[in-house]
């Protein structure tokens, strides 16, 4: 069955152009990750994707070939479970089984969600996190990149570097928390120092790994052609490290999340971790809740885009290739 | 660029008749000498105080089997490794690094995935590197195939945008290292006739290192046999290129050559 996909046709126009796979481009890749188990960990995020919750869009468009089109009993059940749950969640909040102290009923956490964003506190504190989260990636990723290009470059002239921080990879960064409030105190320097020390492993790690295993014979090749250094890099070097120079920002992003979450629950008055804090201070535990998961709504939402540059980079790649690419 | 600068006297041997000053004075094909090249990996002599001449437009075959060094002859003259000993010279002029008018075709077409085959052939850039890219492409009969992805292209094919890629460039020295290889039997002769055809249009001096015998014999205009990295017997061939497939006289020789092989 072929069904009208918009896709882009080698010059950046938009194109209607039948499509016998997947329809939404989200879609082939979680089917991917299905196959995967080892995968699911760092995909978790991407669960909480419309497309995957809804499994009855699938087939009403027509069906996709890959994934077969579930019965309708099939989907009832899917479904079953989180509502049984959150409906027997609520009864036993109501009847008092469930004491607000301990968890605030389904309902309570709908209402203080309303109720922090008509004050502006819930906007206020997710922009400032948001701010700090993006500033700490810019911070420490940027330096693990251009580390990790500066690393690499000698190995790439066939030369062998020593400097190999393992020993600081393996320890977790997290623990070194008192230092860093006894040197920046409790300051938003000291969130940002967290948040970038974090995300500097892995980006600096994978841009390096990526280099390295780029193919010699392409980068010879490049010098035969005459290419200058900096085109090497351009059309070469770094083009090919560029998968994994994206897994290792999608891991980032997780470790930035954990680091935000600590750092403003240590040492920030603004911020989603913050919120948390005080509310469960308070014994607000709605607004504990509220905040968990607004969490989990940025970190898919990150996560999203993280795919979103990969589907858009990596266009060559086998793997992002649709059938129709192939065939030509 | 050196090159253009510094260049003995090889005109007066080129320019015979008024077809040879039509063409481009740069791009006359240039000889290649070594001279007593030694060369060793560790313990293992790869080249043994090896001696060549290549004259300027000459086809040379080196046939020998694996780790004869034929690889590391290439390499030498392409600049890509060093010498112990000796001296490599083409058109008279030391090689101590790359030069921009040789290219080197290996037995993978090295072609970058994340580029169409036209980015891919015209990697190098340059003014209107889009028309001398698509025009070379033409001249590999890969012209329709100019905005498709490396994947999606056959080995054959592969190995022929990797040969455009070369020319681009209007390369005076082509060097080959068994680019046939990975090639099946029908894509094979295909690009031996490209070649065939290639060489009288673009006038490089051309070494091609292979195993095969036939092959040798179908391209080249001298054939050497390469042995414990030095060359242990050459034969030239007289034949027209034309005439090879069906002459006796070359079974004949294919039987002495595989003799010393």
């Amino acid at each position: 069955m072929k069904q009208l996909h918009p896709r882009r046709n080698r010059r950046g126009l938009k194109l209607m152009t039948p499509v016998e796979e997947a329809g939404h481009p989200w879609e082939s890749d979680l089917a991917a990750d299905d196959a995967v188990p080892s995968d699911t960990l760092r995909d978790e995020p991407a669960r909480f994707s419309a497309v995957r919750l809804l499994p009855a869009l699938r087939s009403s468009r027509g069906g996709a070939p890959v994934a077969k089109p579930r019965p309708l009993g099939d989907m009832a059940l899917t479904w079953l479970l989180p509502v049984l749950l959150l409906a027997g969640w609520e009864a036993a909040s109501r009847l008092g089984y469930l004491a607000p102290r301990i968890l605030p009923a389904p309902s309570a956490v709908v209402l203080a969600f309303r109720e922090n964003l008509q004050n502006g506190a819930l906007i206020h504190h997710t922009l400032i996190s948001i701010q700090r989260a993006l500033v700490g990636l810019v911070i420490g990723g940027g330096l693990g990149f251009m580390l990790g290009i500066v690393n690499s470059a000698a190995a790439i002239g066939g030369k062998r570097t020593g400097l190999t921080p393992r020993m600081l990879r393996a320890m977790p960064h997290l623990a070194v928390i008192p230092l860093v409030i006894l040197w920046f105190g409790r300051d938003e320097s000291a969130a940002l120092f967290l948040i970038s020390a974090g995300v500097f492993f892995p980006v600096y790690l994978n841009t390096r790994n990526g280099i390295r295993s780029v193919d010699r014979g392409l980068i010879e090749m490049g010098r035969v052609c005459g290419l200058s250094t900096g085109a090497l890099y351009a059309r070469i070097i770094l083009p090919g490290a560029l998968p994994s120079i994206l897994a290792g920002l999608r891991y980032a992003l997780g470790v930035m999340w954990l680091a935000l979450i600590v750092a403003e629950t240590v040492s920030a008055k603004w911020g989603i971790g913050s919120m948390i804090k005080n509310a469960g201070a308070a014994a607000q535990t709605d607004v504990v809740l509220l905040g968990i998961l607004d969490f989990a709504l940025l970190a898919a939402l990150a996560d999203m885009a993280v795919r979103w540059i990969e589907r858009r980079a990596l266009a060559w790649h086998p793997s992002t290739q649709t059938g129709f690419e192939v065939a030509r | 660029m050196k090159w253009t600068a510094i260049r003995p006297g090889r005109r007066q041997m080129e320019v015979e008749g008024p077809a040879a000053v039509q063409l481009d004075p740069v791009r006359e094909s240039v000889a290649i000498t070594l001279d007593d090249v030694t060369r060793s990996f560790g313990r293992r002599d790869v080249l043994r105080a090896l001696s060549l001449h290549i004259a300027p437009n000459e086809f040379v075959a080196v046939v020998g089997r694996s780790g004869c060094g034929k690889t590391t002859l290439l390499r030498t003259i392409a600049g890509l490794e060093s010498v112990d000993h000796g001296q490599v010279a083409i058109d008279g002029v030391p090689v101590v690094g790359l030069r921009r008018d040789l290219q080197l075709l290996c037995p993978e077409p090295r072609l970058l995935p994340w580029h169409r085959i036209i980015a891919n052939v015209g990697i190098a850039r340059g003014q209107g590197w889009r028309g001398r890219a698509l025009a070379a492409l033409t001249e590999v009969e890969l012209r329709e195939r100019a905005d498709d992805w490396p994947s999606a292209l056959s080995v054959g094919q592969k190995q022929r945008v990797a040969l455009a890629r070369a020319l681009v460039s209007r390369p005076r020295v082509l060097l080959m290292d068994e680019p046939f290889d990975a090639l099946g039997v029908p894509a094979r002769s295909e690009l031996q006739q490209l070649l065939i055809r290639l060489r009288g249009d673009y006038r490089f001096t051309a070494v091609l290192a292979t195993r095969d015998v036939r092959e040798a014999l179908t391209l080249a205009d001298r054939v050497l046999i390469m042995r414990d990295g030095a060359v242990a017997k050459e034969f030239t061939i007289q034949t027209p290129l034309q005439l090879r497939r069906a002459s006796p006289a070359l079974a004949h020789l294919e039987q002495s050559i595989l003799a010393a092989v």
